[in-house]
């Protein structure tokens, strides 16, 4: 019945044609969301399937995505290359190295170079925190003299290129003596960070009321103790994101530790890998183990801790 | 003795971050400006000699390409990011399922060091392994892409990992911003049966200019502190084709012995960067004095 009508009344063909509209719309959106999502994943897949080919495979045309006999020969190269024995290729499997399976003597910093990172990146986290905890909530809660002068003091520094300071920073940790030691990166990721963790602490200090604050000193608290027992544990997700921010950019800095390190007592990782990656003999394989190692953390941190990251991020650009 | 404690709290404890960023960031400025008007080689100089350096830098084709392709690769990156960013945030607002698995898909090329997933990209890049043989070997024999190689295309493959690493991050921008407009706006404007697009665009897009601002002002950054990308991906070749500031200067401080040119270079990156932050940092004043 109700089909007569709409034959007759010509409603049919308007309601198909966007039936078929919409049906195509969603097409053009899945295909897109598909095309996008391969462009985000593709790098990363290539480089943990190509972890576990050997180096005939990886070089094959069409690339394997899937490596068709997968093997943990460049994951054994790296945690079985230690100071008393020089892994060559000689010493590994006779190859030559143009036929490719060669594993760099600088092999035995990779793991190293990790404790490095590990270190430093720990260290910075921790000075963020007790640095930068009591500078925002004295910024954001305690009224006094100068007070917003100081913030836009410190916060200006976070549109600063750091990029733009490396000169000075290198003039003065060679001065210091400094140069290949692990005490100048922590010393200038601290500088290049401090600032960003008071930036985003201050934002959510702000954001909880004053009467907590005041509420907390008539009990009896001290300031010490409002911000401890108080403050800290309500701005837990913004504490997070600090964590995650000085951690993620202490372990992925390149530009500072390039310029500071020269031995494997300081070297990070990213150094580490860009040394494997100049060097035309060392495998691709083996190369891109050593790069799935160094994206584990971070591949962690940024799945357990997405929602942190987004919040950290939008600290300050979302207002409203 | 505790009542001058409490007193003094805040400046004690901002005094650390006081003093970090006075040396750090405004005395370094201080000393780079400085360092740019002298005749430093090797070893820095301080007899000031006015402004050969940037004579210098500007007579050199190097740095010329270096600034054009800053601005090549800088709108390029900005723009797509943005527009990928908006259009991602957009389809994930649309309350699908898998939501929180595709933020954290298109979010965590962000958390990763360029200098490991550049080896993946220039497998990608690489004519002979990567894309090109692949779609070659579909039957397309004469497709090809070798950017990577070319001198006059090399930046434009800095440009596609660059929005590869930065898009979830202006989507994850966007998508707070999206779920902050009014949805009783929202709402009132599906009643009145104005079609979703108009709603987007006539509505809650310009509700967002903030975001925008903020977006743009963070990728400019990024933009202009390119390094590790650049490094990972061409070196800064083919040549120097695909130079950008940043790769210069570490160019000039660390392996031609020249800290006057860095220092030269470093200062123009900073004022490229405070023209384009300063009259963000102006209405951001302005708006909380409101």
């Amino acid at each position: 019945m109700s089909q007569f009508s709409q034959t007759n009344s010509g409603g049919i063909d308007y309601r198909r044609r966007q039936k078929v509209a919409r049906l195509l719309q969603h097409l053009v959106i899945l295909l897109g969301a598909a095309v996008l999502t391969i462009y985000a994943l593709a790098p990363v897949t290539w480089l943990v399937s190509s972890s576990f080919q050997t180096e005939a495979e990886i070089v094959s045309v069409p690339p394997h995505w899937i490596p068709e006999e997968p093997t943990l020969q460049n994951f054994e190269a790296i945690f079985s290359a230690t100071e008393e024995e020089e892994i060559t290729y000689e010493t590994r499997s006779g190859q030559d190295p143009a036929s490719g399976g060669y594993i760099p003597s600088t092999a035995k910093n990779l793991i190293p170079s990790m404790w490095n990172s590990l270190i430093v990146a720990s260290l910075v986290v921790v000075l963020n925190l007790l640095v930068g905890v009591p500078a925002a909530y004295a910024l954001a809660k305690i009224r006094f003299w100068g007070r917003d002068a100081s913030v836009y003091f410190i916060l200006i520094t976070r549109v600063i290129p750091d990029i733009a300071l490396v000169v000075p920073f290198f003039l003065v940790i060679r001065k210091l003596g400094m140069l290949d030691s692990l005490g100048s990166l922590v010393l200038t990721y601290l500088a290049v960070t401090v600032p960003f963790s008071v930036f985003i602490l201050v934002q959510y200090f702000e954001g909880l009321p004053d009467e907590l604050d005041k509420a907390a000193r008539v009990d009896g608290c001290s300031r010490f103790q409002a911000l401890l027992r108080v403050f800290l544990p309500l701005s837990l997700p913004s504490l997070v994101a600090v964590v995650l921010f000085t951690f993620l950019t202490s372990w992925n800095e390149f530009l500072l530790a390039l310029m500071f390190t020269q031995t494997e007592a300081s070297q990070t990782l990213p150094i580490v890998l860009a040394a494997f990656t100049s060097d035309f003999t060392i495998s691709f394989s083996f190369i891109n183990a050593a790069g799935v190692l160094a994206i584990v953390p971070p591949v962690i941190v940024a799945v357990v801790f997405e929602r942190y990251i987004v919040s950290g991020l939008t600290a300050g650009a979302v207002k409203g | 003795m505790t009542k001058w404690l409490e007193e003094n709290t805040p400046k004690l404890v901002l005094a650390p971050s006081f003093l970090a960023v006075l040396v750090f960031v405004y005395g370094f400025i201080a000393w780079t400006a400085w360092v740019s008007l002298t005749r430093s080689r090797l070893l820095p100089k301080y007899e000031i000699e006015g402004f050969i350096q940037y004579e210098r830098l500007f007579a050199s084709p190097r740095w010329d390409t270096a600034i054009n392709n800053l601005f090549v690769f800088g709108i390029l990156f900005i723009v797509i990011a943005m527009v990928l960013g908006l259009v991602l945030a957009i389809l994930l607002d649309q309350n699908i399922r898998t939501e929180g698995a595709l933020r954290t898909i298109y979010l965590y090329p962000m958390a990763l060091s360029m200098i490991v997933t550049g080896t993946a990209w220039k497998w990608i890049l690489n004519p002979g392994l990567g894309l090109e043989a692949m779609v070659r070997r579909w039957g397309f024999e004469e497709f090809t892409f070798d950017w990577l190689v070319n001198p006059d295309m090399a930046i434009y493959t800095v440009v596609l990992a660059a929005i590869w690493q930065s898009s979830g991050f202006v989507m994850a921008l966007f998508l707070a911003g999206l779920r902050s407009v009014d949805g009783e706006i929202i709402k009132a404007a599906q009643v009145d049966g104005i079609p979703t697009w108009r709603v987007y665009t006539a509505i809650i897009i310009p509700s967002m200019a903030p975001i925008f601002l903020s977006a743009f002002i963070v990728l400019a950054h990024l933009a202009i502190k390119s390094f590790d990308l650049v490094i990972a991906l061409t070196g800064g070749g083919p040549g120097y084709a695909t130079d950008l500031p940043a790769t210069y200067m570490y160019a000039m401080a660390f392996s031609r012995g020249d800290i006057g040119q860095a220092a030269s270079s470093a200062m123009i990156m900073m004022m490229v960067v405070f023209t384009i932050v300063v009259p963000y940092l102006y209405s951001e004043l302005r708006s909380k004095d409101d």
